[in-house]
């Protein structure tokens, strides 16, 4: 092995066993600097990483844990049993009274809720975000908020049906309250959103739409009305 | 049952901290790497019974949550804050050097930065990691050699003045 190979394989493996390499790191007067250099980096990115994990990680793992196997089968047998049922009654309606429409804005506010369900982090987060903040986080989505909303303590992007778009998250009375803003007509009316555990309202705004998701009892009046004030649409190359 | 639920225990404790570490190298959010350590645990459980050789956990594990990761960052696409470093428990007090190193290694592109973290994290070799990201040997040991020579590069100064303090004098 020559010197450099011997000092690239610090970069890719600088922890390999292999006999040839161990060799000359031993005997390479040439290449004592390299190595020293590479132990001195390897040491510094193994305290880098080191970061500190939140205090009872595994104990907060295994209570999840606990819960969710202890709920999981009766929980799926109900959601069977209701999901059949729920299908049957659904098809009997779209059926007998071709509310095709009807159902496809239900579908839509279930994804909604899906997507509220698929990012925990974003209604663990509890620190103000600034509105450089947001407009940072919506810029790319070709919409702006300008004006006060609230209290913003998540901003980020997510894909709606396959639309780049908002993801807001607002600190309600009693829970967090999600908001999204898409930049195209998802719905041609004011529709509501009613499931087990959220509820909200998907609404038409100029080109766009904006739907708002909560936990049922939280007022979504108030940050509908501050929410369609503040929304701008963009043209992307201004973003 | 018992039996399994006393392994899933076991790789909690064991791995939980590696994994987070890892998954906040990936993410770089706080919320949203406790959220995959969760998910990747959680996902363990329901495969646990196909884990044969105890030793390929932690790989088996981060592949996991490496996968966990692209799907939800597939949807979403939290913001980084430098301020997220910031407030990481124990950044206060901690070497300058160090911590500018960190905050290069987040703003390290993902190929390289994924490399870099699972091999300083894991321990894993070359061959290993190629396994274990289902990429051909070359393009991962060109991938940490970039991601060590940028890094080099920021530390170069301080790198050459600490080894010469540690030369003895002739």
């Amino acid at each position: 092995m020559n010197c450099m190979d011997f000092r690239r394989m610090l970069l890719t493996d600088p922890h390999s066993k292999d006999a040839e390499i161990a060799a000359h790191r031993r005997h390479c007067s040439e290449c004592a600097d390299a190595v020293a250099r590479s132990a001195h980096l390897e040491h510094r990115l193994r305290t880098a990483v080191n970061i500190d994990v939140p205090e009872n990680l595994a104990s907060r793992i295994l209570l999840k844990h606990s819960f969710e196997a202890r709920s999981r089968r009766p929980w799926w047998r109900t959601r069977r049993v209701f999901a059949l049922a729920a299908s049957v009654l659904l098809a009997a309606v779209i059926a007998g009274l071709g509310y095709q429409s009807h159902h496809e804005q239900q579908r839509l506010g279930e994804e909604f809720v899906a997507l509220v369900n698929d990012a925990p982090y974003a209604l663990a987060s509890t620190q103000r975000i600034s509105g450089t903040e947001i407009s940072a986080a919506l810029a790319p989505t070709g919409l702006d908020l300008q004006g006060e909303i609230g209290v913003v303590t998540f901003a980020g992007r997510c894909l709606v049906r396959d639309k780049l778009s908002g993801h807001i998250v607002l600190k309600g009375e009693t829970a967090p309250v999600t908001v999204f803003l898409i930049k195209d007509q998802l719905v041609s009316s004011r529709t509501a959103i009613r499931t087990a555990h959220y509820s909200g309202i998907v609404l038409p705004q100029g080109s766009g739409t904006i739907a708002i998701v909560s936990t049922p009892g939280e007022a979504l009046e108030r940050v509908e009305a501050r929410v369609r004030a503040a929304l701008r649409f963009k043209r992307l190359t201004d973003a | 049952m018992q039996r399994t639920q006393a392994r899933f225990e076991k790789l909690v404790n064991a791995v939980s901290s590696d994994l987070y570490r890892y998954a906040f190298m990936l993410c770089r959010n706080r919320a949203m790497a406790e959220d995959l350590v969760q998910e990747t645990f959680m996902r363990a459980w329901r495969f646990l019974d196909r884990l044969r050789d105890e030793r390929k956990a932690k790989s088996w594990l981060m592949t996991t949550l490496r996968r966990e990761f692209a799907r939800q960052f597939e949807r979403y696409q939290p913001i980084f804050d430098e301020v997220e470093l910031e407030q990481i428990a124990g950044t206060q007090g901690i070497d300058p050097e160090v911590l500018a190193l960190r905050r290069e290694i987040v703003k390290l592109p993902e190929k390289y930065r994924e490399v870099l973290v699972l091999q300083v994290i894991g321990g894993y070799t070359g061959e290993e990691m190629a396994a274990m990201l289902e990429l051909p040997r070359a393009t991962v040991n060109t991938r940490l050699f970039r991601a060590r020579q940028q890094l080099r590069g920021i530390l170069g100064d301080s790198v050459r003045t600490s080894v010469a303090k540690q030369r003895p004098e002739t």
